[in-house]
């Protein structure tokens, strides 16, 4: 009589879940600092209509506009900028690229002179397509 | 031979369960960070050549509708006017309401609603009344600026 095969215990190999795991970990906390870097944290005002925005739309300028104890605080991702040294940034890069849009990120508490002179810049400069960040959800009001 | 006063040797077999309820924590925590930064939107606007180069020569300044905010010292601090005339409701319920009167009564879609309002208007405001256009279906917005806008502004840090 033959005698039948050992039986191999039963184990789960832990080790690749665990190899996966952490690749997707890094992966989420990479993607969450590159998040904050390029979106400066700002009090957004809401908007019911607000869009998603387009992933493939290339040439875009992005300015941050702080309110810190009422007076506005101008930011090119976290850079801190002087009005006029945002306004020949945005000047330079308007003649750099013709078809370049901008985003305006700003708190909903700065008032409108502040986003103004953005938009005003903008204007002279040749960009006419400008974009509002504003956070999905009902506006008051 | 067996030896004594020793306790036998374990296999070392580190135990990953802890490990991985950590990972998994910490995991889905990452997930949902990431997710709610996504819920930023965008309202597009146009803006129409009254300054700059080629000054209101190539867009027909024939608006639709033009929208002023006007700085008000009321409980609201400000006033919606709609083609010069203040909204008596003053709400931006009641100023999406008449807008999509208008569009029911045959205003295009596309024709473009001028945006403008007093510098000390707040900016939530502006966002507001632009919602309000997308809402009643006006597609083709317009921010008014004036040429006197920048040298308004004290330089800030």
């Amino acid at each position: 009589m033959t005698k039948p095969p050992p039986i191999t215990p039963l184990t789960l190999n832990l080790a690749p879940m665990v190899d996966v795991m952490m690749c997707l970990l890094i992966f989420f906390m990479l993607a969450t600092k590159m998040v904050e870097q390029e979106r400066t944290r700002i009090d957004l005002p809401t908007a019911a209509e607000a869009k998603e925005p387009l992933r493939t739309e290339a040439g875009r300028f992005v300015v941050n506009i702080r309110s810190e104890n009422g007076r506005p605080v101008y930011m090119l991702r976290e850079e801190l900028h002087t009005l006029a040294s945002l306004l020949e940034q945005l000047h330079s890069a308007a003649k750099a690229d013709a078809r370049m849009t901008c985003l305006i990120r700003a708190d909903k508490s700065v008032s409108f002179a502040d986003v103004e002179a953005v938009l005003a810049e903008c204007a002279r400069s040749g960009v006419r397509g400008v974009q509002f960040g504003a956070l999905q959800g009902e506006s008051r009001g | 031979m067996k030896r004594r006063g020793f306790p036998p040797a374990h296999a070392a077999v580190p135990n990953l369960a802890p490990m991985i309820d950590v990972v998994m924590v910490i995991l889905i925590f990452f997930m949902l960070g990431t997710s709610f930064a996504v819920t930023e939107g965008q309202l597009s606007a146009k803006l129409p050549s009254q300054i700059g180069p080629g000054s209101g020569s190539k867009v027909a300044m024939v608006p639709t509708v033009r929208i002023y905010l006007q700085a008000d010292p009321g409980p609201r601090g400000f006033r919606i006017l709609v083609m010069g005339t203040a909204l008596t409701e003053g709400t931006f319920d009641s100023l999406a309401g008449m807008l999509a009167q208008k569009r029911r009564d045959g205003a295009d879609a596309n024709s473009p609603v001028q945006i403008g309002a007093d510098p000390t208007v707040r900016y939530e405001h502006v966002i507001a009344a632009m919602d309000a256009c997308t809402k009643a279906g006006f597609a083709n917005l317009q921010v008014v600026v004036t040429s006197k806008g920048p040298a308004t502004i004290n330089q800030s840090s």
